[in-house]
């Protein structure tokens, strides 16, 4: 459920995503690829050898980002950290669960 | 005087009355605002399943011809770059919808002295008479909407290829057609999200809406 958190406008937000190497390269082939002066980028690809408390501090990261309007992140990441997912309430940045290749998205799990 | 009283008691009733009904009313829009949403959310869904599949599908078609070594995270280009694709977040001062509304810009670039940021407005939500521009590939077969300046269009989409062109770069020179067409598809399915974030907040901005006055019933 959103809350009345204080909603700042922007003229070229970002897309984060946080999804397995298929669906973050289709994405960066349609633009939303952005590396900052740090080195530090808008995505996280998600393998086997991708620990559980990586994705956690990306999804920190990202949700605290001022620069990131939206992200994305596979249903099936999305489930490895459902508390952190579930406890997550303003609007912006918004979460979208996404399916992936190999999992296809569940309603019951959004 | 009784007579007065007897009148004054039945303007106050009827008032009571058309402010139930006025109030059922609104409940009523608030629900039916609530369901067209969350109908529209389960659509676009489906739609970004299938169209997300297409472009899977065309990135393995793509790593098959040029082989797996050239398609891979290994090759993402962690030099600081701007994104050519991003959001614009306004907020709605709405009394019924107090949310921000996201707006793709695709392939916009700050850089060039040409102005040409594309903006995609959500068909599903639009509150604004801005124009609207439409700019597709030559793969996508459907005709482009053309703008009223003369030149304009083509020097937009030649700006709009480059930009493409440059993304796909990433992979090397010449890359698979299957690769472009896997391009596209992500970039309707970017457009797809979009909608998707912004029936989202609508979803649950009136389904707050619909909580807060089932409560105040019961209550």
């Amino acid at each position: 459920m959103a809350s009345r958190a204080q909603i700042h406008t922007s003229n070229s937000a970002l897309i984060a995503m946080i999804a397995d190497e298929d669906t973050v390269v289709g994405f960066l082939l349609a633009g939303v690829g952005n590396v900052d002066l740090r080195r530090k980028a808008n995505y996280l690809i998600v393998d086997s050898k991708t620990t559980i408390k990586q994705i956690e501090d990306a999804f920190k990261e990202f949700t605290t980002r001022e620069d990131i309007a939206v992200m994305l992140i596979s249903q099936y990441v999305a489930n490895m950290i459902r508390f952190l997912v579930d406890s997550y309430n303003r609007p912006v940045p918004a979460i979208l669960e996404i399916p992936s290749k190999d999992h296809p998205y569940d309603p019951t799990h959004d | 005087m009784e007579e007065q009283d007897q009148m004054q008691s039945s303007i106050e009733v009827e008032e009571v009355e058309e402010q139930q009904r006025e109030g059922k009313r609104l409940e009523e829009e608030n629900v039916v605002r609530f369901l067209d949403s969350l109908d529209s959310y389960v659509t676009l869904l489906d739609s970004l399943s299938s169209t997300l599949r297409q472009g899977w599908l065309e990135l393995a078609s793509a790593r098959q011809s040029m082989g797996a070594s050239r398609i891979n995270g290994a090759l993402l280009d962690l030099k600081s770059h701007s994104a050519a694709t991003s959001l614009q977040v306004t907020h709605h001062d709405d009394e019924i919808l107090n949310q921000p509304h996201f707006t793709l810009c695709k392939w916009a670039s700050s850089k060039n002295g040409y102005g040409d940021e594309k903006l995609r407005e959500n068909k599903l939500q639009t509150n604004s008479d801005g124009p609207q521009l439409r700019h597709r590939s030559q793969f996508a077969g459907t005709p482009e909407k053309i703008p009223e300046t003369k030149g304009a269009p083509l020097i937009v989409d030649d700006q709009v290829q480059k930009e493409r062109t440059k993304s796909l770069s990433m992979f090397g020179t010449l890359v698979s057609p299957k690769l472009r067409a896997a391009q596209l598809s992500f970039e309707t399915a970017l457009e797809t999200l979009v909608e998707i974030a912004n029936v989202r907040l609508t979803m649950l901005s009136t389904s707050d809406q619909v909580r807060k006055e089932l409560e105040g019933t019961e209550g």
